[in-house]
């Protein structure tokens, strides 16, 4: 006996379903049918329908949360809160503020720098070179190599 | 017992469906109308509701068409189709619902025969309206739909295996059902 093969009893059995009458399709049914069908072309004409898959629609879903993160992300990092505005007691506080803070800053620099916190930059924390360096480095360009080499 | 005459190709028609071609439609009604309404008939239980079956078969089709150029097996797609659509009646239907009074009708309908073929096949439709939809779904293609255990597998989407462990099983409920009536 193979696989599939039926024992005695469901056998006669499967062959008794087999034997019973069943309907044909009716004279209009071929009728109704294929005016069903034409009806459905000639509504899908312009454009025929074509539902997604589900992994097409997956991936839509995919696509569309990760642009919405995109492009979220990309407006919280490009917005200005102005949590550190412009200081509030105008700028020669300022400029003593940052003499407090940095006492060996320039008066120049301290103006320069409370006039871009005032402009809405932010404060750049620069090196505060000493003057006898600035001195050496600005000597060494071609024109005083040979100034420069006598320096210890 | 019919069987899915199954041609070498299906490319040229299943081509036409994918175009939306008319005649492709008829020719696909032609070669496969007695199958799915035999196969729906067996699902429902009711001539009406079979055809209705059928014709939602086909509204399916033209509506999906442009996926029709990837389909192999137009049989199997077919089946599978119309295997959703009873399913879709099915639950429509009252739990009260058997074949009942709707079967003797058809019997009634049905070529001559004698007295006793009528009775025989009555019983068994009643047995069969007693099993759960999917067993008898897989009676159904197998024997009204006339379809292979390796296209049901491809229909109910299971095995060849299990389509067969399956009708088996049908079988012997339906057997277990008769014994009891």
């Amino acid at each position: 006996m193979s696989e599939h093969e039926l024992p005695d009893d469901l056998s006669r059995l499967e062959e008794g379903l087999a034997a019973r009458p069943r309907p044909a399709p009716s004279e209009d049914l071929k009728r109704r049918v294929m005016a069903a069908v034409r009806s459905e072309l000639a509504r899908g004409a312009a454009a025929p329908r074509r539902r997604l898959s589900t992994w097409e629609f997956a991936a839509a879903v995919a696509a569309a949360v990760l642009f919405w993160m995109n492009l979220s992300m990309v407006v919280a990092s490009d917005t200005r809160m102005d949590l550190c505005g412009p200081p509030p007691n105008g700028t020669e506080a300022a400029v003593a503020a940052l003499h407090r803070l940095l006492p060996d800053l320039p008066e120049r620099e301290a103006r320069r720098q409370v006039a871009m916190l005032r402009a809405g930059s932010r404060l750049v924390p620069a090196p505060n070179v000493e003057p006898s360096a600035v001195q050496w480095f600005g000597m060494q360009g071609p024109a005083a190599g040979a100034a420069g080499a006598d320096r210890p | 017992m019919p069987r899915l005459a199954r041609t070498p190709d299906d490319t040229p028609l299943l081509a036409g469906l994918a175009a939306g071609r008319e005649d492709a439609f008829a020719a696909a009604y032609d070669r496969f109308a007695a199958r799915l309404v035999a196969a729906a008939w067996g699902m429902l239980g009711n001539r009406a509701d079979a055809e209705d079956a059928v014709q939602d078969v086909f509204v399916s089709m033209v509506r999906s068409r442009a996926s029709l150029a990837e389909v192999e097996d137009l049989g199997a797609y077919l089946f599978t189709s119309l295997r959703h659509a009873a399913a879709r009646r099915w639950q429509r239907r009252s739990a009260q619902r058997s074949r009942g009074d709707a079967a003797l009708a058809e019997a009634a309908a049905a070529p001559p025969a004698g007295g006793a073929a009528i009775e025989r096949a009555d019983r068994l439709d009643r047995a069969l309206a007693t099993l759960p939809r999917e067993q008898r779904e897989v009676v159904a293609l197998k024997i009204d739909g006339g379809l292979t255990f390796a296209q049901i597998g491809a229909v109910l989407g299971v095995s060849l295996n299990t389509a067969a462990s399956r009708y088996r099983y049908a079988l012997g409920r339906l057997r277990t059902s008769l014994e009891e009536s």
